[in-house]
């Protein structure tokens, strides 16, 4: 056996390209099914474990995918926007607590997911460092989002502006980030959170500004008439939140008419759930409810749908892998016809031959096979980080 | 002493047939098979080998009848009594000089490789002037320094009869003698029998019997 393996491994050594050559077919033919089945697993069980945890989403009439994809995973174009009225509503219903999600800006590329307390206490996110929301203009930051960043408690965070192009937007906001998040392995470490009153800021349905009443810059007043001053558009307004200027923030309309671009319903128990569907789904209303792990099925039904194609592709390229590999076998086999006929006529065997063949292709496999073994481990390790940085 | 009587062989349906009623050569002697190609020296060197079969007759070496051994007796016989040593020298490029010698420990496990043997391996080829290249890859080797190798090989297991088909066809004429001069010396030192198939006629002098396949042939076919 000794020699067998010795004389293989000659082989094997002296014919270096040609080996790490099958060694990586074989490798690539081991290894990419894994890994394809692995990833796909992997981002299902992600998918679905986020959909589990979430009972009902409620947001305004369109797609509903792109409206669980955003609820969920803070992903796809915010939907049209539904009022604070629906929060009101399934609070008055006391069918479940209702926790709004105003997502629609960003900051430095990390969506700003506007909306209140109970959100935190109903994910289980917990401070790292720094503290909660304090007040207006705080922010909490995301586990990768403040490693990615490097911001920590106290620094500042300004708001992406919606287009560079249009001067009348709204001002960006710079943020003071409170805390930040402990690391979760969820969408929320690449999310930045404000209450929803600072993303209302952020969404110029609030502001700050000088006192109109008490300013002598006669720029930025317009027009004075009794009880009422009209600004012009000098005012200065307030692209940060201090502790100076806070009390000159306020917001103009009714609180129940301002936007939100999706409701998380929690329901207090399985009769109201129903309830609470019934309502939606009889209702004429211009809002959605959704079971978010229907929809997370449906997709990835989909998606399954494509990994067939990948897997009838995967059949291929096995097929033509091995089909390589015999051709590959066969012309060797023909060019050492004279080194196996030496062998024989000094005193081989023929039995022994076919061994020392088999011996070399069983390493050339073996070394093919660990190899895919220790990718797909190495994938195993570091592929949830990859996968959550693809999908976010 | 090597005996062949009555011997037939045929390459399956060809016409070659090469029939031999009687051959002696005598253990210790220096034999030459000389004569045009494709008359059945090569052959007649493999079947004294055992690597072929005759339809009909015995080969006799020493008190071993060779045709009345199976496959794995023949081999075993093979290359524990006969040396071997070709033209195009047949070294396996994937092994250094030092392993292509050991070459028969490596394939059949009735030769046990023990430190004497390798001792002796690295002897020999000192005496060939081969022992500061032990290690060196066949590929890195002249046509002279081959077929040292070569020779080597065939010598190590000591055999009894040494078989070489036109082993300096492809070498310079020094390095001819210089090859014929071992294998020469080989057969004093240990009583071997030496048949070699050549087409050179310079090198029959050395010889004590030169056998013409061409008369031999046309005795035997009639």
């Amino acid at each position: 056996m000794y020699r067998t393996l010795l004389l293989a491994w000659r082989y094997i050594a002296f014919h270096k390209i040609k080996t790490a050559i099958l060694i990586c077919c074989i490798t690539l033919m081991a290894y990419l099914p894994l890994a394809l089945h692995w990833f796909v697993d992997y981002s299902q069980a992600y998918l679905m474990s986020r959909a589990d945890s979430t009972p009902l989403i409620i947001g305004a009439k369109g797609s509903r995918f792109d409206l669980a994809l955003h609820a969920l995973y803070f992903q796809a174009n915010p939907p049209d926007v539904i009022s604070m009225q629906q929060v009101d509503n399934i609070r008055n219903s006391n069918f479940a607590l209702p926790i709004p999600l105003y997502v629609r800006f960003s900051a430095r590329g990390f969506p700003i997911v506007g909306t209140t307390l109970d959100y935190f206490q109903f994910r289980g996110l917990k401070i790292a460092q720094g503290t909660q929301l304090v007040r207006l203009g705080d922010c909490l930051l995301g586990a990768e989002v403040a490693q990615k960043l490097a911001l920590k408690p106290g620094d500042r965070l300004i708001t992406d502006p919606e287009n560079v192009f249009d001067i009348s937007s709204t001002y960006p906001l710079n943020m003071r980030v409170a805390g930040i998040l402990e690391k979760t392995l969820s969408p929320d470490d690449y999310a930045v959170f404000v209450d929803t009153k600072s993303a209302w800021i952020i969404a110029g349905i609030g502001h700050g500004h000088q006192d109109l009443t008490k300013t002598t810059d006669n720029q930025a007043v317009l027009k004075r008439e009794p009880g009422n001053v009209i600004a012009s558009a000098a005012l200065m307004q307030y692209t940060e939140i201090t502790d100076e200027n806070i009390d000159s923030f306020h917001f103009h309309g009714n609180t129940e008419n301002f936007p939100l671009t999706a409701v998380i319903a929690i329901p207090h128990d399985q009769k109201s759930q129903t309830l609470l569907i019934g309502r939606y789904e009889s209702k004429n209303t211009d809002a959605q409810i959704l079971n978010p792990v229907k929809i997370v099925n449906e997709l990835m039904g989909m998606i399954f749908k494509v990994k067939r194609f990948f897997d009838a592709n995967v059949v291929l390229v096995t097929i033509s892998t091995l089909l390589f590999l015999v051709l590959v076998v066969l012309l060797s086999l023909q060019l050492r016809r004279r080194e196996m006929e030496t062998m024989f006529k000094l005193g081989c065997s023929r039995l022994t031959i076919f061994w020392l063949q088999a011996t070399e292709l069983a390493i050339i496999l073996a070394a093919g096979f660990a190899l895919a073994g220790g990718l797909a481990l190495v994938t195993i390790q570091y592929a949830p980080y990859l996968i959550r940085e693809l999908l976010f | 002493m090597i005996t062949i009587e009555n011997l037939d062989f045929k390459y399956g349906q060809s016409d070659f047939d090469l029939r031999i009623d009687q051959l002696s050569i005598e253990p210790g002697s220096k034999v030459s098979f000389v004569g045009p190609s494709g008359l059945g020296k090569t052959t007649l060197l493999n079947l004294i080998g055992g690597i072929l079969v005759p339809r009909q007759g015995t080969i006799k070496i020493g008190k071993i009848v060779l045709t009345h051994l199976d496959d794995a007796a023949r081999r075993d016989f093979r290359i524990t009594s006969i040396g071997f040593v070709f033209q195009d020298f047949e070294l396996i490029d994937y092994l250094n000089l030092y392993e292509n010698i050991l070459l028969p420990w490596l394939i059949n496990s009735s030769l046990k490789l023990t430190n004497s043997v390798r001792r002796q391996a690295r002897s020999l080829a000192t005496d060939m002037g081969l022992g500061d290249k032990l290690n060196r890859p066949i590929s890195k080797l002249s046509q002279g320094e081959k077929q040292r190798v070569a020779v080597c090989r065939a010598l190590l297991p000591g055999p009894d009869v040494l078989l070489a088909d036109e082993p300096t066809g492809n070498l310079d004429p020094a390095y001819k003698q210089l090859i014929l001069d071992i294998l020469f010396e080989h057969i004093s030192k240990t009583n071997a029998t030496l048949i070699m198939v050549t087409h050179d006629h310079s090198l029959l002098k050395g010889f004590d019997k030169v056998i013409d396949f061409q008369d031999f042939q046309s005795i035997n076919k009639t």
